[in-house]
């Protein structure tokens, strides 16, 4: 598979801690990986760091072939490169109109914004029917699964979702995870943060291990249980 | 009544129009920008000295507005050099710059023009509606002040740039996460505050004389309006200032102004309770 991202040797620092020491990882174009890890481990900062929004003090970042490491977060936004943050999500104040639109505009613009609406109505027909409302009025998950639809009517190569089950019921948990598993089958690649083990074995065929900022180990997904046990052993020996 | 409620509504557009930019500002870049009653008095006393050398009324009223723009460009370097700073650092370092940058606006004004009043009143016009006398320049600024609330909302409100000052406004690190440069929506929001406050300055000097030394109770007025509004809310400051406008004018009538102020705040913080801080964010 080609590789789409290539993190190479990444460390930053925050507020004089090393909050990531040396990581390296790949995502390949159309596969789902997952970066898991207790609290505190160093997964918002990687997304983070990979979107443009923190300085890596070493390492690069390689995203379809060109070192992005030096651009700016719209740069990297322009290219392709999408992250779905894990809280405040949204423009509370905006209708959902807005929000879609505003995002968007922000984006590599590669099609017409009533298309990119309809390709993104496709994956979430709720959306359709209540685009003026305010973002502010949704409910947790439905909040979510707009944040999603705003990183993707921009017409994103790579989608970086932090914590998606973070805040979310079983029932929204599913339809966002769910939703993330049919867009990898549509050729996006995607890399999830994720706290929650069992929710990021459902859609990944990979997952990366975090602690205290250094990767542990990394998995194919292969039998989710023995996976699970895996980075069990790996976080808590 | 007619004449007042005029005044009223067109001091109350003023400082909408003036307090909007402080409050744009504040949501952008964190910074509460304590020199904004300044570029205020700059574009008017500019106009009123240019029109007094004999500039035509397009020139005069063209470089007063453009004249605004540096003191704005100072405002942006000073939100740029906090920019690593957390927020509450950011706050109290923004507002003792931006107060520096006010005092030296205001010692350069003060030196500079040393006239006790600048104005641009266009002529003493007055208009007979049934039994109530309008003075036409209080007429012509309320127009003008409706005109650029309309013009700002309409920027704001249905373009990719308003769009993406109210995105960055409502939650910046969202905003810069999904791409947009929020350093550039940073930089033409404090040019378009300052251009805004300059076109108020010019507006007001149509329908008073404005001191050179009053910066700074125009900047202690917008912060008051913007507080009223809400803090965080554009339509909510527009509201504020319309409300405190009238009764800013109808107090200073029917009580004398040593009491307005007074009366002002009191108004503020009734606002304040009934809209409740960053309600109407956005």
């Amino acid at each position: 598979m080609r590789s789409l991202l290539r993190v190479e040797g990444l460390s930053v620092r925050l507020g004089g801690s090393v909050a990531l020491r040396e990581v390296s990882l790949q995502v390949g174009e159309g596969e789902v990986m997952a970066v898991v890890g207790p609290n505190g481990s160093g997964k918002t900062t990687l997304l983070k760091t990979i979107a443009g929004l923190l300085r890596p003090s070493s390492g690069r970042i390689v995203f379809d072939g060109a070192d992005v490491t030096s651009l700016r977060p719209s740069e990297r936004s322009r290219l392709g490169i999408r992250l779905v943050p894990s809280e405040m999500e949204v423009f509370p104040a905006m209708s959902l109109l807005e929000n879609l639109k505003v995002s968007w505009e922000s984006g590599a613009r590669r099609e017409p914004f009533e298309e990119a609406l309809e390709r993104v109505a496709q994956i979430f027909p709720w959306i359709e029917g209540r685009l003026r409302v305010r973002a502010g009025n949704l409910s947790g998950g439905e909040r979510r699964m707009l944040a999603v639809a705003m990183a993707l009517i921009s017409s994103p190569r790579l989608l970086m979702v932090d914590e998606p089950s973070s805040g979310l019921s079983p029932k929204s948990l599913s339809a966002v995870l769910g939703s993330i598993s049919s867009l990898s089958n549509s050729g996006l690649s995607v890399l999830l943060s994720e706290q929650n083990v069992e929710a990021a074995l459902r859609v990944s065929k990979r997952v990366a291990v975090l602690r205290s900022g250094t990767k542990l180990a990394e998995y194919e997904v292969s039998d989710r249980t023995e996976v699970t046990e895996l980075i069990r052993r790996a976080i808590w020996g | 009544m007619l004449d007042l409620l005029v005044d009223g509504l067109s001091n109350g557009l003023q400082l909408s129009l003036i307090a909007v930019g402080m409050t744009v500002v504040h949501g952008i870049a964190g910074v509460l920008n304590l020199s904004h009653g300044e570029a205020v008095v700059v574009a008017t006393v500019t106009a009123s000295v240019l029109l007094s050398l004999g500039a035509p009324l397009p020139l005069a009223l063209l470089v007063a507005l453009c004249v605004t723009l540096p003191v704005g460009l100072a405002v942006w370097a000073i939100t740029r050099s906090l920019s690593g700073f957390d927020e509450r650092t950011r706050g109290v370092l923004g507002l003792v710059m931006t107060l520096g940058l006010a005092l030296a606006l205001h010692g350069s004004l003060v030196y500079l023009f040393p006239a006790a009043n600048y104005s641009l009143v266009l002529g003493t016009l007055q208009l007979e509606l049934g039994n109530f006398v309008v003075r036409s320049s209080s007429l012509v600024a309320l127009a003008l002040s409706a005109a650029a609330l309309a013009f700002l909302y309409l920027v704001l409100g249905w373009t990719r740039f308003g769009r993406s000052v109210r995105a960055t406004f409502q939650n910046r690190d969202l905003a810069e996460a999904m791409g947009i440069d929020v350093e550039r929506i940073a930089l033409m929001t404090v040019l378009l505050a300052s251009f805004f406050a300059g076109l108020s300055g010019l507006i007001r000097g149509l329908t008073v004389p404005v001191e050179p030394s009053r910066g700074m109770e125009l900047t202690v007025l917008s912060l008051v309006v913007s507080v009223a509004g809400g803090m965080r809310s554009i339509p909510g400051t527009a509201v504020a200032g319309l409300v405190l406008g009238l009764v800013n004018s109808f107090l200073a009538f029917f009580v004398g102004t040593y009491l307005t102020y007074l009366a002002v705040l009191l108004s503020a913080a009734i606002l304040l309770r009934l809209t409740g801080a960053g309600r109407w964010a956005g």
